[in-house]
């Protein structure tokens, strides 16, 4: 864990991965022995990766053959009878069979749901972190075990409440009178209920990076800046925002891809509303209807992975630092 | 719209209470304004996780579907005995079991290596830090751990037998892959390509594998595996063979794989961070000493990174005791190969809340002992 949260740089683990090619003990193994037994685990390495891709590369080729052939033949009849279609994909995209959302608004439901809910988790965390790591206020060190511990509890423990809270609001009962503690907002079926739900699943790992981030920074930056009579509002917006840019990125590409990814938040609080559902629940319903549009999953699936695939190539510096310090979350 | 409405005014919230603090005098100011800061991500958190938490564990101790009648321990008591929960049903089996017999012997055989290698070095007891018998030991665990899981059905005993698989296979090939790549020109390609399925959804994930599991019929090519596996075509998802047989429960194990080929690149970036991390000069004053690289491995790179390997696997455990996505979306929980948080979706969706909070909770006693692990390793090397 230290390796993973060392400041300044809350995830060092990935750093390695950029570009450095293997260190030292290269040479060694070339002096001795022959040299193809020098490369032998380069042969075991490739195989491997090329055991670990065809799965997907499989998904890939079948995603372009037209449906009289998928439903056939396996993928790899490509090499020898080869027809390529972009059908799969428009029918997908913006004409699936029957009963089907299309997946062009999916992809917009995916949107609406993971854009709210990565930036407003960051929003709320950056400023408590900042509160936690600078500012002095009676209770500071509990509340920040409360948010520690908060990383402990898996999502499923406030699922069952949570949808009640958003079909009723919250009630006190004391005393025989019932008092209203929140109104009933009647957002479930909601995106708003899908995000609000992963902002606060999302937001215990993000103080707790982001406050390893932002202790990080010198004390001095901060007196300069006091002594240039900046408060603690603008001390936060105009040197720590800045400054925070990496861990900010990191936690927000983590983010963005496990709401992007998700599927049993969104099943349960979109499950009465097919057009707010998002691509994963889309890409089961698919999978589960055994007949019309079977020849579209490979495409579909597809369309749910391009954009956490773009994320990955390229921003896979970020991504690892991200992926590698949040993989912990509850 | 509605989103960008809501982000600006939550900006502006926060701007205008710090201004309206601003003109506040200096000391009352700076007594408010920590709370400014802290008390959106207190209360979020409170009101949508802490709160809802502690209300599940109640939940969990109530009667009826809503928890409409009183406390009562039944619900518990009633799903912990009940036999698709955590049977116990021919547990003798699991000492007839081939791979318990196997295991048993593989021990033995590990142990011998071990007393050999110490007695070679003179040393009096047994050597236990050496590649064979680690690797023995490591099968022999399995095997063990593998009779007694494939003998006692029930969603935990599918749980914990998900946690061995996958935490075990995952860190091993992660582990092999890490040194691999260390060796190699092209680290960072290999890596990337290993490291992808990180980037998917779990569903995405069921979806490619389905074309390696497929059962072929009139609407539906077979899989790749099903086209090289030897003597007639399975359903590895669901178990059944084209003879009318099953392979039930090693169904399970062939969704773990899916879960196996996500998880092994994420052990391998953390543990090659943590190769790269031993300092050099340890193996090449073991090599000029006459070590070769096998021993330089298991002698001095493998115990420098212990407490990294403990991190993957805790980490992955974690992980798998909340899989559902998955399971979901390949077997539906079918034949056999449903899980603690699939039993507690379906308490939600068919409005038996308190079955699905006693479900949830089970997840919660599974996973608090790891946290606990984790917290306070965290908090030790945070003093160090």
């Amino acid at each position: 864990m230290s390796i993973l949260q060392s400041p300044p740089d809350p995830v060092v683990a990935g750093e390695h991965d950029g570009g450095r090619e293997g260190g030292g003990p290269k040479e060694t193994l070339g002096r001795r022995g022959h040299r193809w037994i020098a490369s032998l685990p380069t042969w075991v390495l490739w195989g491997l990766v090329v055991f670990w891709s065809i799965p997907t590369v499989g998904l890939l080729v079948n995603s372009f053959r037209p449906e009289s052939d998928q439903l056939r033949t396996g993928w790899w009849h490509v090499f020898s009878d080869p027809s390529f279609t972009l059908e799969n994909y428009n029918k997908a995209l913006f004409d699936p069979p029957g009963g089907f959302l299309s997946f062009k608004d999916a992809f917009l439901n995916s949107m609406a749901i993971a854009v709210p809910g990565t930036i407003v988790p960051i929003a709320i965390a950056a400023a408590a972190a900042y509160a936690f790591a600078w500012m002095d206020f009676p209770g500071r060190h509990w509340l920040f075990i409360f948010v520690i511990t908060m990383m402990a509890v898996p999502l499923q423990m406030a699922l069952v409440p949570l949808g009640e809270f958003y079909d009723n609001g919250a009630h006190l009962s004391l005393f025989g009178t019932t008092y209203i503690v929140f109104p009933d907002l009647d957002i479930n079926n909601t995106p708003a209920a899908v995000w609000l739900a992963h902002t606060a699943f999302g937001l215990p790992l993000a103080i707790f990076l982001l406050h390893n981030y932002i202790s990080s920074i010198p004390r001095d930056v901060f007196e300069a800046a006091r002594i240039d009579g900046a408060n603690h509002f603008g001390i936060f917006w105009r040197i720590v925002l800045p400054l925070s840019t990496p861990a900010l990125a990191a936690f927000a590409i983590f983010q963005f891809l496990w709401v992007w990814n998700d599927y049993l938040v969104a099943l349960i609080f979109l499950s009465q509303n097919q057009d707010a559902q998002p691509l994963t629940i889309q890409l089961v319903n698919l999978v589960t209807s055994r007949g019309q549009g079977t020849e579209l999953l490979p495409a579909a699936a597809f369309i749910s992975m391009v954009v956490p695939l773009i994320i990955f190539f390229s921003l896979q510096r970020y991504f690892v630092r991200g992926l590698l310090a949040g993989s912990v979350k509850g | 719209v509605s989103v960008v409405v809501a982000i600006g005014a939550l900006a502006g919230v926060f701007t205008i209470l710090n201004l309206l603090i601003d003109r506040l005098p200096e000391r009352v100011g700076e007594r408010i304004r920590p709370w400014v800061f802290v008390l959106p991500a207190v209360l979020f958190l409170s009101a949508f996780l802490a709160v809802p938490a502690i209300r599940t564990v109640i939940l969990s101790f109530r009667g009826g579907s809503d928890g409409e009648e009183g406390f009562t321990v039944s619900n518990w008591t009633e799903q912990l005995s009940n036999d698709s929960v955590l049977g116990l049903d021919g547990w003798t089996g699991i000492f007839t079991s081939r791979l318990f017999i196997f295991g048993v012997i593989v021990i033995v055989i590990a142990l011998l290596l071990a007393r050999r290698s110490a007695r070679r070095s003179g040393d009096p007891g047994l050597d236990l830090s050496g590649p064979g018998t680690t690797i023995l030991g490591a099968l022999a665990i399995l095997a063990v751990l593998f009779a007694v899981f494939t003998t006692l059905r029930g969603v935990v005993w599918n749980n914990l037998w998900w946690v061995v698989v996958v935490a075990g296979f995952s860190t091993a090939f992660g582990l092999a892959l890490a040194v691999l790549a260390d060796r190699s020109r092209s680290e960072s390609l290999a890596k990337t390509l290993i490291f992808m399925p990180m980037a998917i959804s779990l569903v995405g994930a069921a979806v490619i594998w389905k074309f390696v599991y497929d059962v072929g019929s009139a609407r539906q090519a077979p899989g790749l595996l099903n086209v090289l596996w030897p003597g007639g075509s399975i359903d590895f998802i669901r178990g059944s063979t084209e003879s009318g047989g099953t392979i039930s429960p090693w169904n399970n194990f062939f969704i773990m794989v899916i879960m196996i080929w996500i998880q092994a690149g994420f052990a391998m970036v953390v543990l090659s961070a943590a190769i790269k991390g031993v300092p050099t000069e340890l193996g090449e004053a073991a090599r000029v000493d006459g070590a070769n690289e096998a021993q330089v491995f298991w002698r001095i790179t493998l115990p420098q990174i212990t407490s990294t390997v403990a991190v993957v696997v805790t980490t992955l455990t974690v992980t798998v005791l909340k899989i559902f996505d998955l399971v979901k979306a390949t077997s539906n929980g079918q034949a056999g190969t449903d899980v603690l948080a699939n039993r507690m979706y379906e308490g939600l969706r068919t409005g038996n809340n308190t079955l699905a909070a006693v479900f949830a909770s089970m997840i919660l006693v599974l996973v608090l002992p790891i946290m606990y692990f984790n917290v306070r390793r965290t908090s030790r090397e945070a003093a160090a």
